[in-house]
């Protein structure tokens, strides 16, 4: 049984523009319009902050609370199946403060994994036109479902990465100190390798179907993942031993997950250097259905899905794959646009449909 | 706007563990204000200290000053304690966790830092000779290394295993179950008392 999560009685406050919000969203889709600059990014990063406590675009969070404000905080009754629980995240410009039915998690971890959510933004162009770091980050994101501890190895691994180059840097390729780091590397970096690769082969295999359905007719993708390093300890320990020379020369481990790459090629050519944007755009989307569907699958959930400004750049021919495709989830779904004649969903009853209008922080159902 | 005197107690004050800017003002507001009497019987024990608790000048633990003046703490005064086992820590305050479990028989090491090259901490700058002159003295025969199970407290339990093996020792780790990445000081004693029992040979390599 995959259960079924839904964000009900929200409520918003001193969040960006969002002076107070009070709204229940329909189990379905959700169709928030409005005119640009009037707050709808900000209300799908309100509902982000919520389920993860981390903003999609802001690095720092601080910016999230409404000018004047000292703190801004978010309220959701989240459904989960069978449960229901009440979340709350408040931030202030010092801290950050969760509350689950009232009381205090144990750790803000325990929190953050609790309502799965997928989110697409214009920022998440970078999946495909940028280098592979933020395809790493996907992977890492849905690695962290189906191992929790590959976090903590991740941690682990970068930490003894850059203990080793420091030694490197400052003592040569001869320093006794290497040994023990590149022994830490190798056992943390395959622990998490590991999970990444799987999470990687998941990935990849749900990509290719969402692209398929999405994408224009007769469109090639090919996808290769290419990992850095081994799933083998003593491989890994000896690259890394073998490499000292290499590695202080160039200031940075030619060997480990750090790369990792996961290449995407359209009609044979690289997606970031070849592709057109439309083509990217529906590449970014078709990996946001496949992470959707990977999360899905590991956490027995559908996740919250917050689709912020997708149609722009698309042709008609896209924007109706993308809905056929928004009809079909399960998933309750939030999506922004500034053009919401774009989307007709004919016959859809109040639960499967509910359509907002955001002016100026203010949103009134239509 | 407070006087010089005034601003440097609460610089001395806000240095201390755990305490911020407010609080070592509301203590020094305390001290002023309150109580004369607190004040001078803290300064006195404070000035007495130095001159009477220092570390133990051969395992680092906390130690009073004897008669002698030689500082030694009551680990290494106590002649039950085998002097064949040697328990390498990180801190004194796990050294005072292990004490309390109650499962080390042997004798301790602190080695006051971490090998840790991103703080400036290199195999040079542990005090490996202090060490390998007590393994010496001692005629250590087996090295317990309690360091943390952090990034840092495993690679400078690598770093000694390889050394000391070197030496014919017989070296083994904490088996891990202290929370991962945590302090010893926080793990509860059953605990610690299995990390200890449990403990894994380590032939400078690992399985
Ligand atoms: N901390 C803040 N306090 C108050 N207002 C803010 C804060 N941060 C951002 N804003 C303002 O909130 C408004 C809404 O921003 P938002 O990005 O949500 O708009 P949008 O509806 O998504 O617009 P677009 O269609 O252009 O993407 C903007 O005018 C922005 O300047
Ligand atoms: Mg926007
Ligand atoms: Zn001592």
């Amino acid at each position: 049984m995959t259960a079924l999560i839904r964000f009900s009685n929200v409520t918003v406050s001193a969040f960006r523009n969002l002076s107070r919000i009070d709204f229940e969203p329909a189990p379905g889709l959700n169709v928030i319009s409005g005119d640009n600059g009037q707050g709808k990014t900000s209300l799908l990063e309100a509902l982000y902050f919520v389920a993860v406590t981390r903003s999609f675009r802001a690095d720092k969070l601080e910016s999230l609370i409404q000018q004047g404000q000292k703190f801004a905080s978010v309220r959701a009754r989240v459904l989960d199946g069978e449960h229901g629980r009440e979340q709350r995240a408040t931030l202030g410009h010092k801290e950050r403060a969760v509350l689950l039915d009232g009381k205090k998690p144990e750790r803000l971890a325990t929190y953050a994994t609790r309502t799965p959510a997928v989110v697409f933004h214009p920022g998440d162009m970078e999946l495909v036109n940028a280098n592979a770091a933020a395809r790493r980050k996907l992977l890492d994101r849905i690695a962290l479902y189906l191992d929790p501890s590959s976090g903590d190895a991740r941690l682990s691994y970068t930490r003894a990465l850059k203990e080793r180059k420091v030694a490197l840097d400052v003592r040569g390729p001869s320093a006794r100190e290497l040994a023990p780091f590149e022994q830490l590397m190798a056992e943390h970096g395959v622990r998490f390798a590991r999970a990444r690769a799987e999470a990687a082969t998941r990935l990849l295999g749900a990509l290719a179907p969402a692209f398929q359905r999405m994408a224009q007719p007769g469109l090639q993708l090919v996808t290769k993942y290419r990992p850095g390093g081994s799933l083998d300890v003593a491989e890994f320990v000896g690259e890394l031993s073998s490499r000292r020379l290499r590695d202080s020369r160039q200031r940075a481990a030619s060997y480990g997950p750090q790369r990792d790459e996961i290449q995407l090629l359209i009609d044979g050519r690289s997606a970031r250097h070849h592709a057109s944007q439309g083509q990217q755009r529906i590449l970014t989307l078709a990996l946001k259905v496949a992470e959707l569907e990977c999360i899905r699958d590991a956490r027995r959930a559908h996740p919250v899905l917050l689709l912020d400004d997708v149609s722009s750049e698309l042709d008609p021919a896209r924007t109706g794959a993308v809905y056929d495709f928004l009809r079909e989830t399960q998933s309750q779904v939030f999506v922004t646009t500034t053009r919401p004649e774009l989307f007709p969903t004919p016959g859809a009853s109040k639960l499967e449909r509910a359509d907002w209008q955001l002016v100026s922080g203010a949103l009134s159902e239509l | 706007m407070l006087p010089d005197r005034l601003e440097r107690l609460i610089e001395l004050l806000s240095r201390l563990p755990g305490v911020g800017e407010k609080t070592a003002q509301r203590f020094a507001m305390f001290f002023v204000t309150e109580s004369q009497e607190y004040a001078r019987e803290l300064g006195l024990a404070l000035q007495e200290l130095g001159a009477t608790v220092k570390r133990c000048q051969r395992c680092g633990n906390i130690a009073q000053v004897g008669e002698d003046g030689r500082a030694l703490c009551p680990v290494c005064l106590d002649p039950r304690r085998d002097g064949k086992l040697l328990c390498i820590v990180a801190r004194v305050q796990d050294l005072l966790a292990i004490e309390k479990s109650a499962s080390m028989r042997g004798r301790y090491f602190v080695l006051g830092r971490l090998l840790s090259p991103l703080d400036g901490v290199g195999p040079d700058e542990l005090p490996l000779e202090d060490l390998f002159r007590i393994v010496a003295e001692d005629a250590v025969k087996e090295v317990i290394l309690a360091t943390p199970p952090s990034v840092d407290g495993e690679a400078t339990a690598l770093l000694l295993a390889r050394e000391l093996a070197g030496k014919g020792l017989q070296v083994s780790r904490i088996a891990s179950g202290v929370p991962h990445g945590g302090d010893l000081e926080f793990a509860d004693q059953i605990t610690l008392g299995r990390a200890i029992d449990g403990r894994r040979s380590m032939d400078g390599k690992r399985s």
